[in-house]
């Protein structure tokens, strides 16, 4: 997967997006299994079709069912059909999440409190805070929460507020 | 469908839609990529320094 391929286009094609999930944590803290890449897209018109122009630009492909699975329309009102896409690209698997559990509405003030991330490649990214991050964690049930992400994050959240 | 319904279902249809093939490609460039983008106190092919036992070789 080239995620700073994915990162790239989306900011080229600017985007409203947090980088959310596994890979997040991984930049940030923490090595995590992780396979895909999550964004948090702001569920807006005009950020859906600069997002649908970054997708196709990725060569991405998503299919009600798996038997249609096609590359994305030109028309961007399918990304208003459902709340999250798990989609594949030509740079790997990509996860558009318009709307993330736990932070409901809360876009704006998320972005608000965001953390600029980069990349070794150095493709600068805005990336979920921590306290955000813990935020989704909690509002999971607990038999699916990350309990080491958990830890780490009070702990970093901890570290930054003795500094 | 609930949303965490809505995820495993899209994961599923994913999974199954993927070419095998460029599924075990990308898996590979993750793991590369995640590699470099350690912090350098963690990455796996790091210079270490050498310990007691080595440095009592001569």
């Amino acid at each position: 997967m080239n995620v700073d391929a994915m990162l790239r286009v989306l900011n080229e094609e600017q985007v409203d997006y947090l980088l959310i999930g596994g890979m997040n944590f991984l930049i940030r803290h923490l090595p995590e299994l992780t396979f895909d890449v999550d964004i948090w897209a702001r569920d807006e018109e005009e950020n859906l079709r600069r997002l649908n122009r970054a997708l196709r630009r990725l060569g991405a492909q998503w299919g009600r069912t798996e038997a249609e699975w096609l590359p994305v329309p030109e028309d961007p009102r399918w990304l208003e059909w459902q709340s999250v896409f798990c989609l594949t690209t030509d740079h790997g698997a990509l996860d558009i999440f318009r709307g993330v559990r736990g932070l409901e509405g809360q876009f704006a003030d998320c972005k608000a409190r965001s953390v600029r991330a980069e990349t070794a490649a150095g493709v600068a990214c805005p990336s979920l805070s921590d306290r955000d991050m813990l935020a989704c964690q909690e509002a999971l049930p607990p038999n699916e929460q990350k309990t080491r992400r958990m830890e780490v994050l009070r702990e970093a959240i901890r570290r930054s507020e003795t500094q | 469908m609930k949303s965490a319904q809505l995820k495993a279902e899209e994961e599923r249809k994913r999974a199954a839609a993927y070419d095998p093939a460029q599924r075990w490609q990308h898996i590979q460039q993750t793991i590369t990529w995640a590699e470099a983008n350690l912090p350098p106190h963690l990455r796996r092919n790091r210079p270490r320094t050498r310990g007691p036992e080595e440095r009592r070789q001569p």
